[in-house]
């Protein structure tokens, strides 16, 4: 692997500014990495060599005559595909896809070409986002860049994966129910899903309306608040973003983290985890041990019936966007995701409003009883060791809720109360996969997430583990 | 196929998709799952409570 390639966004955006690089030389690398990596893995779409070695070698002009000034100038960057950009079909991870080039280009895409990264290709992704591990019926599944018999979790699966094999510097993920911070637990990279309407959704492919939020995976937690600072904030074209100002998440990256407080849950989340991944998330304590914070065990409320309701309001409004393929392309399905789709369809109208009257009920109980005791909670993000593409290949058949539900059952409740989730590699299982943990925060408190998450990087190095070469 | 699995293929194929008895069946037993954890959930819930509740705590919850 080219040296070039090893650095995280952060620190490559400051070699070139430094002009220690070339951003054409970068996006060569880049591109016959990418190349590379598609073979194993399976992750791209598409890759935009001309385009992309086009913007590199403007970039490098402008930044040799000091014109780019962005925090990613010349950043090299794949999405997940379905970031629309005008003109241009998404996939979707689908047969069907939008069924149209795009009539603008994605809120959060147009910011991170303002920050001067460049878009270099589209990544593999979970069928319409709708599936936890990274199984895509259509254009193949992806694999995991540390053993390609493993799952990459999903639905940002070629996220986390390109990010892992050092081909991708960052890659935006989308979560409506773990699809960033699981990709980043199986695939041993950070990811941030931040608060709901912290990032536009203007341009995104809609899942779920109410709980859809877009978000970075990256090599490190300083990558993710570099790229989430260029993204987060208010957007005429999202009604659901919010008008919270956005903090300087880099600058707060190196305060003290010593006297915050790290709750424990003392139930749910530890319920049914498996032993090997117990010990790494748990062991992943001592570091804030030492750095000063003081960790806490705190009690949780009844989360299980959150579960559903979350369950219920993204089946629902999944059900009503695919609606109108559902009666006239259902064998463009794949047999998994039109089975979920046709769940919503016998949710009733009861069910789902009463599902989002709870919301309120839950996030109030969630601040109260949680989150008044500690500054954010420290939390496995699966309870089972990685499973491989063909254990968990479980179609659209009688095994599937259950499977699913397992997959998502530390991630859902986190996404029904809109809160912001950080994932950050700990270690990894016996069998050689990686594992991470969640810091859930309050309301957009991404940036005391940062600060956590950069503290335990400072003093672990399980973040620069690079998986092996195919 | 039990009454319940049969109610909820005719929902369904009211709205325009047709699903085999299987099908139905296996939907069927995880719909009335959810469906009974949520009652329970909800059933304590105020008169009053509306959905648009949610934003306005969430960001008041912000420090």
């Amino acid at each position: 692997m080219s040296e070039l390639l090893q650095a995280g966004a952060a620190e490559l955006a400051r070699m070139l500014r430094a002009k220690k690089v070339g951003a054409a030389e970068v996006m060569q690398a880049t591109i016959g990495a990418a190349k590379q990596a598609h073979q194993r893995l399976n992750c791209f779409v598409r890759i935009d060599e001309e385009d992309a070695l086009s913007a590199a070698r403007a970039a490098e002009r402008s930044l040799g005559r000091g014109g780019i000034t962005g925090p990613l100038a010349g950043v090299p960057m794949a999405h997940k595909d379905m970031y629309y950009r005008e003109g241009v079909p998404s996939s979707c991870g689908s047969r069907i896809g939008p069924g149209r080039p795009a009539p603008a280009t994605a809120t959060a895409l147009k910011r991170l070409d303002a920050a001067g990264a460049i878009q270099f290709g589209v990544l593999n992704m979970t069928e319409f986002a709708y599936g936890p591990t990274g199984h895509n019926y259509h254009l193949g599944h992806c694999r995991n860049a540390w053993n390609p018999d493993y799952i990459t979790g999903g639905s940002s699966s070629g996220s986390g994966t390109t990010v892992a094999a050092r081909v991708s510097f960052a890659a935006l993920g989308s979560d409506t129910g773990g699809s960033i911070r699981l990709p980043a637990h199986f695939c041993g990279v950070a990811g941030i899903k931040p608060t709901y309407g912290r990032v536009s959704r203007a341009g995104a492919m809609p899942l779920s309306f109410s709980m859809d939020t877009v978000g970075p995976l990256a090599r490190n937690v300083e990558d993710c608040a570099l790229v989430l600072q260029a993204i987060a904030g208010q957007d005429p074209a999202d009604a659901t973003s919010s008008a919270q100002p956005v903090p300087d998440y880099m600058a707060g990256l190196s305060r003290p983290v010593k006297g915050l407080r790290i709750g424990v849950p003392a139930g749910y989340f530890y319920d049914q985890v498996d032993p090997g991944v117990e010990k790494l998330v748990r062991g992943s304590l001592k570091a804030f041990t030492d750095l000063g914070c003081e960790v806490v065990e705190v009690g949780l409320p009844d989360i299980e019936p959150w579960n559903s309701a979350g369950v219920a309001i993204i089946a629902v409004e999944a059900a009503a966007l695919h609606s109108a393929w559902l009666r006239e392309r259902p064998q463009d399905y794949s047999d998994q995701l039109r089975a979920r789709l046709e769940l919503g369809l016998g949710v009733t109208g009861v069910q789902y409003i009463n599902a989002l009257r709870l919301r309120d009920h839950a996030l109030k109980t969630w601040l109260a009883e949680v989150m008044s005791k500690v500054d954010a909670l420290h939390a496995p993000v699966v309870s089972f060791a990685t499973p491989t593409i063909a254990e968990t290949d479980v179609g659209g058949g009688a095994k599937m809720t259950e499977v699913l539900a397992k997959v998502t059952r530390l991630m859902r409740p986190v996404n029904y109360l809109g809160l912001p989730s950080l994932a950050v590699p700990c270690g990894f299982q016996s069998h050689g996969l990686p594992c991470a943990f969640q810091l859930i925060g309050r309301p957009f408190d991404e940036g005391l997430l940062f600060r956590l998450g950069h503290a335990y990087q400072r003093v672990t190095d399980w973040h620069r583990k690079l998986p092996p070469q195919g | 196929m039990t009454d319940i699995a049969e109610t909820y293929r005719n929902l369904v194929a009211l709205q325009g998709v047709s699903l085999d008895e299987k099908r139905a069946a296996a939907a069927a037993e995880v719909l009335q799952r959810q469906l009974a954890a949520e009652q329970a959930a909800t059933r304590e819930l105020a008169f009053e409570v509306e959905p648009a509740g949610f934003a306005g705590t969430l960001n008041a919850g912000a420090k």
